[in-house]
């Protein structure tokens, strides 16, 4: 009987041992697959600025050739801009974007901790803040696979797959683009060379001749920008 | 019934050291999450000096053309733009006071990517007190910009009020045109 | 059971504290993972922050601008006077902070230039940041619109064929001249030949007399009883010899001068071939196409077709190409009863009288001499020395003294030896038909002069004159330079003038041979002659200034087809930045018309012992920038005069070199354009630049203005020079009146110096811009009257302004100098001077402005060194290979 009961005690230890043991690994796994986790989310915010950064340093040289970690740039570059950046956004989004898209994928790789990433997804938005002035808004997505994700389901903490997303946005460089803006807004509203009523005449008055050159500009303007 | 005291000792054990595990872990962690604070804050106040140091170019350039009220309209348009990028004070700098609140504004927009934006809490899960971030210390000197931006961050597990800091980013911005 | 209690114990003793010991176990690789990955985000998150750390710090630096070059031109560079690797590095180093204990900065953080606004790619990229907007709305809504003004300046090519058949005229004129002076030619020698049959005539004569005074002298002798011819008439017989030795000599001249007859004959008879194929080629009886032309251009006038300028324009051409065609046809309808007289009447009867003339002296003169007449075509053809003639002589001699043994035989009496001997050496039936020929031509050149009308030459002269008059007036009034803005700057000059020059000259030649062209005076012969030689110099004068005119012409419409072929072919893109560049060049540069104010000041300071008074210039006006003119750091005028009157004061003006002034007074836009260190050569260049623009601007308006259609009439064979002097005339008005600050329709249809409606206008716009108004009135008014008008050549008048151009708005200096800047001059050299302009104004407001320092793209080096919490990882090898620099433009 006593033998029963020592033995019955000394399952109870091991069973008890057992389980804290289980527990406290199961708990340290999920706190390792947490630490996983939100590292990968700092990670995703980091890179969010840093391409944020990049795209908006860089932003006159819409140029998909030009590798958005650049950071030596040939002249080359800087003597084909992009017509209208900051009037008419010179159709740069896509550019950025693809730009961007280039590098996510490398750069979440380098410095991943998941086990698999997939669909890195990075989409540009130039927004226009002011007259001449904008800022470039990064947002980014990826799939991520942890090392004991499961846990992290297990605890309802999120998805074996986490989809995780960052976004940031920062000032465009673009001096000589703002400084042109400013100076065509003056040139418009604030020159004595075209006093406002002659720009309302001009733009609301009537008659032909007004029309034909709203209609001449627009006809231009297309052209330049590609549209017809 | 001898060694009863004995009896589930390892789950006490359990019971006792793994939220101390757990919170050293954590205690880790939270360092990650302590620097990407303050990342992301640092990171929205160089693009608000930034921001803010080209706002005096314009309004040097177009100060004293013909319709100045007439663009001064434009430029102050909140709505006509994106939210918080712009100011409404286009002489925020001139004028001494006020400034905070520019900066202010201008912050959370690069913050929040839009000042209106819902996502505001996202602050709380960095430990920043979102509501109590004080620019106050804010001035423009001589043409320099200096963006002081005063604010707490806790750990998260905050003890006692014993895992506050208490931090001041300071940045200094050289402004256009003046 | 002590085994089992021990089993137990040590069973509870292994769990007392085990998870502790698991637990401690887990934390060290726990938090060394932890650990780690809070290192690798703090290295990325410094990377991330001195990126921002340096373009923060950066644009803080390039905040220290060149503030002269931003308000004055809009472009951006760092400022030269302000150390922006030490601003560089006091905001680098004081925001570093702000990253928190993760980085730390260097001392070598520092900042070079990389390229300057003197490189011109990088110049032309801010010229057209700035201006892509402010000038694309500008020059659409202030000026015009390009693309149109191309279109139609385009459809102006087809003038070209008009030029080329014109051209032809002038082979016509010449070949009818060369005729002419053949036929002087052949009238002269004939003139000469009746001479040499005159003389052989007296010589005759004189041979006859001597002859028969030796018979009277043999008759008295006594010793002729017992004759013995040979040793008493000694003497007699040298004096015999002598004649006859005279007789051969002139013999020798005839037979010379018959020679000489030939070949102009066969000369004549060439060029009349000659001129026959030229003439033929060319004179069309005229079927009505001048007319139809005519009413094509007058149809043209009234239409209203609002919208549809182009096709106007190329309907004018085409009229005026067929216009063109059938001028030509009527100046030799004009021409060619003058030239039937010549054909018909002169070189027929020549022909005709020449060989009569010639078989009489075959058959007559030479044959009477004693000369074989199968020998005649020895002697026309040359080899007439070849062929001693003595022995002929010999024989005539012979047949003398056999006459005169006979006289002194006394077998004949003295009047039937005189007649003998006259029989003998008469020449009287050739001399007489030799004659009629001059008389022929006489009659030939009669009639030619009374179809050439009285005042043919009278008209055309003062026509020329009038015209020449005109230009030369334009000219002489100094208004194709602002003699205030006189600046000779220290530059090296880019601007080639070569063209202008040979246009000049080409004019002073035409100016010359107007000026001499008198009305022929003498007699009828000379008149004629004179007539033609007249035109002629005038027309080759003319056709070299032609020459010019189209050479000119041709390079603006290649130009222009360049251009507009870019436009037209939807590749308006590639022109655009040019025209960003020449309309920001126009619109930020002061030019001759919009910079100077009305008030000048003198200012008198003692200089070397004397008082040099310096004039001051105001300037007035904003470019394009914003900035004032008034500010600009302009040129102290000095009062340079260029000395010369008319053309030779352009073209001295064109040649005018450099100097040691410092800027441009005002005339900046015309440095664009020209290139040349003189301002006032600047000017004058761009003046003809515009001069050059506007000739093919206003060719529609010379072809259809009716006064000049009836002055064109009224001088015949002249027509063509009479079109050619108002298209160079015409332009010259509108250069003048645009370098001056006036206006004109891009493309006109109004001629301004034919006395219609258009010279109303003209003096009335000239009036607005200009002081000289009444010198100018006088001189067109006085000169427009003495131009000769056929009135049945005229174009009818149409006095409503034609609808057809109303959406052409008037445009002026500023929009022409942009035409010709973006269609003449590349946008290379247009920024290559425009960067020295530059460099003269920066250096005038601050001497130690370096073009090479003004720097746009920079690049940042900070120094960095990334704090690391533990340093077990490289983590700058791992990862990221850490390259500080930064490259930023403005």
């Amino acid at each position: 009987m006593k033998r029963e009961i020592i033995k019955a005690e000394s399952g109870e230890v091991m069973l008890e041992a057992a389980l804290v043991l289980v527990f406290v690994i199961l708990m340290s796994i999920a706190l390792l697959a947490l630490c996983f986790f939100i590292y990968q989310q700092v990670m995703l915010n980091s890179i969010a600025c840093e391409i944020a950064t990049r795209v908006a340093e860089n932003y006159k040289i819409s140029r998909s050739d030009l590798d958005i970690n650049a950071r030596e740039i040939g002249k080359e570059y800087y003597t084909k801009l992009n017509k209208f950046r900051l009037l008419f956004n010179g159709n740069s989004e896509d550019i950025h974007s693809s730009r961007a898209s280039a590098y996510l994928p490398d750069r979440i790789y380098a410095t991943s901790l998941g086990l698999d990433d997939s669909e890195p997804n990075v989409k540009v938005t130039i927004n226009h803040d002011n007259i001449g002035r904008a800022h470039a808004h990064v947002e980014i997505s990826v799939k991520s696979k942890f090392l004991f994700g499961a846990f992290l389901e297990f605890y309802s903490f999120s998805d074996e797959t986490a989809v995780l997303s960052a976004s940031a946005d920062a000032n465009v460089f673009d001096i000589t683009g703002y400084a042109g803006n400013v100076k065509f807004s003056r040139f418009l509203f604030g020159n004595s060379v075209f006093a406002p009523a002659e720009v309302a005449a001009e733009i609301y008055g009537e008659g032909k001749e007004t029309a034909d050159h709203l209609s001449g500009i627009v006809d231009i303007a297309k052209k330049w920008m590609g549209i017809s | 019934m001898h060694n009863k005291k004995e009896d589930g000792i390892l789950t006490l054990e359990a019971a006792l050291l793994m939220p101390l595990f757990c919170m050293l872990m954590l205690f880790f962690y939270n360092f990650l999450v302590f620097f990407a604070g303050s990342q992301m804050i640092t990171h929205a106040a160089f693009q608000t000096a930034h921001s803010l140091s080209l706002d005096s170019y314009a309004e040097q350039t177009l100060k004293g053309a013909t319709n100045e009220a007439f663009i001064s309209v434009i430029r102050s348009g909140e709505g006509f733009f994106t939210d918080g990028f712009s100011t409404t004070n286009n002489k925020w700098y001139s004028n001494g006071s006020g400034i905070d609140n520019v900066v202010k504004e201008r912050f959370e927009a690069y913050l929040f990517s839009g000042k209106s934006r819902s996502d505001r809490n996202a602050l709380e899960l960095y430990g920043v007190d979102g509501a109590n971030i004080d620019f106050s210390g804010s001035k423009v000197e001589n043409g320099v910009l200096t963006i002081e931006i005063k604010y707490k961050q806790s750990f998260m597990f905050n003890v006692f009020d014993l895992m506050i800091f208490d931090r001041t980013i300071t940045v200094k911005a050289k402004m256009w045109g003046i | 059971m002590k085994e089992i209690k021990g089993r137990k114990k040590k069973l509870e003793k292994f769990a007392r504290g085990s998870i502790s010991i698991f637990l401690c176990l887990l934390l060290m690789p726990f938090s060394t993972i932890a650990l780690g990955i809070i290192e690798l985000h703090r290295y990325q998150t410094a990377m991330e922050l001195a990126d921002e750390l340096t373009e923060l710090a950066a644009l803080s630096a390039m905040a220290g601008y060149d503030e002269y070059l931003e308000k004055r031109f809009g472009l951006f560079a760092a400022s030269q006077s302000k150390d922006i690797n030490e601003s560089f590095k006091e905001y680098f180093n004081a925001n570093a902070a702000a990253s928190g204990a993760l980085i730390t900065v260097g001392d070598g953080t520092r900042v070079t230039g990389k390229y300057s606004l003197n490189d011109n790619e990088l110049l032309r990229q801010q010229i057209v940041d700035f201006g892509e907007a402010t000038v694309g709305v500008d020059v659409l809504l202030e000026d015009v619109n390009i693309e149109e003004i191309l279109k139609k300046l385009e459809s102006l090519k087809s003038f070209k064929n008009v030029f080329d058949k014109l051209k032809k005229v002038k082979d016509a004129v010449k070949g009818v001249k060369e005729l002419v002076e053949a036929t002087e030619t052949l009238v002269q020698k004939i003139d000469k030949l009746i001479s040499y049959i005159e003389g052989l005539v007296d010589k005759g004569n004189e041979l006859v007399n001597k002859a028969s005074d030796l018979v009277e002298k043999v008759k008295k002798d006594t010793r002729l009883k017992n004759f013995d011819f040979e040793a008493k008439f000694e003497d007699s017989y040298e004096a015999i010899e002598e004649i006859v030795e005279d007789y051969k000599k002139d013999v020798a001249n005839l037979a010379k001068e018959a020679k000489s007859l030939f070949d102009d004959i066969k000369k004549t008879d060439e060029k009349i071939n000659d001129v026959e194929s030229a003439l033929s080629a060319i004179t069309k009886k005229p079927d009505g196409k001048y007319e139809k032309a005519k009413s094509a251009i007058a149809a043209l006038k009234t239409k209203e077709q609002a919208k549809e300028g182009d096709k106007d324009i190329q309907a004018i051409s085409d009229a005026a190409n067929d216009a063109g065609s059938e001028l030509i046809a009527q100046i030799f309808d004009e021409f060619s009863d003058i030239f039937e007289s010549l054909k018909s009447d002169l070189i027929s009867s020549i022909r005709s009288n020449v060989s009569n003339a010639l078989s009489e002296i075959k058959d007559n003169v030479i044959k009477e001499l004693g000369l074989d007449s199968s020998r005649i075509p020895a002697i026309i053809d040359g080899d007439y020395f070849t062929t001693p003639v003595s022995e002929d002589v010999w024989k005539d001699m012979e047949a003398i003294l056999k006459v005169l043994v006979e006289i002194s035989k006394g077998e004949k009496t003295e009047e039937e030896l005189k007649e003998e001997l006259k029989k003998k050496f008469t020449i009287n039936i050739s001399y007489d038909t030799i004659k009629t020929i001059k008389g022929t031509i006489n009659n030939a050149i009669n009639k030619a002069n009374e179809a050439l009308k009285e005042d043919i030459l009278k008209k055309i002269s003062e026509t020329f004159t009038s015209i020449i008059n005109i230009i030369n007036g334009l000219f002489d009034l100094d208004l194709f330079y602002d003699g205030d803005l006189n600046a000779r700057v220290n530059i090296m000059s880019s601007g080639n003038a070569s063209a202008q020059q040979k246009f000049l000259t080409a004019y002073d030649k035409m100016n010359t041979s107007i000026s001499n062209l008198t009305n022929p005076s003498g007699n009828i012969w000379q008149k004629i002659k004179n007539f033609f030689t007249s035109i002629w110099t005038l027309l080759e004068a003319v056709g070299d200034m032609a020459t010019a005119v189209f050479n000119i012409v041709g390079e603006k419409f290649t130009a222009i087809g360049q251009k507009a072929g870019l436009v037209f072919s939807g590749n308006f893109k590639e022109i655009y930045e040019d025209l960003i560049i020449a309309g920001y060049m126009t619109h930020d540069l002061p030019n001759r018309t919009n910079a100077k104010g009305q008030q000048v000041t003198y200012k008198f300071e003692e200089k070397d012992g004397g008082i040099v008074s310096t004039k001051t210039v105001t300037y007035k006006g904003l470019a394009l920038t914003g900035y004032k003119y008034a500010d600009l750091p302009l040129c102290e005028k000095t009062g340079t005069v260029i000395a010369g009157t008319g053309t030779s004061n352009i073209k001295n003006a064109l040649s005018s070199g450099g100097g040691s002034d410092k800027m441009f007074c005002g005339a900046e836009l015309e440095y664009i354009v020209a290139g040349t260190a003189s301002e006032i050569a600047n000017q004058t260049f761009t003046f003809m630049d515009i001069y050059f623009l506007r000739l093919i601007c206003d060719l529609p308006a010379v072809f259809t203005d009716g006064n000049i259609a009836a002055i064109a009439g009224a001088s015949t064979i002249a027509a063509w020079a009479v079109y050619l002097l108002f298209i160079i005339a015409e332009p010259l008005a509108d250069a003048v009146l645009l370098a001056n600050g006036g206006e004109v329709p891009i493309i006109r249809t109004e001629a301004y110096l034919s006395g219609g409606a258009g010279t109303t206008k003209f003096i009335q716009k000239m009036s607005n811009v200009v002081t000289q108004n009444a010198q100018i009135k006088t001189l067109i008014n006085e000169n427009v009257g003495k131009m000769a008008k056929d009135e049945k050549n005229a174009l009818p008048t149409v006095t409503e302004k034609p609808s057809i151009w109303q959406n052409m708005l008037d445009v002026g200096y500023d929009t022409i100098v942009l035409i010709d800047l973006l269609l003449f001059v590349k946008a290379d050299d247009m920024l290559m001077r425009f960067s020295k302009l530059i460099e003269l104004e920066s250096q005038a407001k601050d001497s130690n402005f370096d073009m090479n320092k003004t720097y746009c793209v920079l690049e940042f080096e900070p120094e960095i060194t990334f704090n690391s919490m533990i340093d077990i990882f490289n983590l700058d090898d791992l990862l990221f290979n850490m390259k500080p620099k930064r490259t930023f433009a403005y």
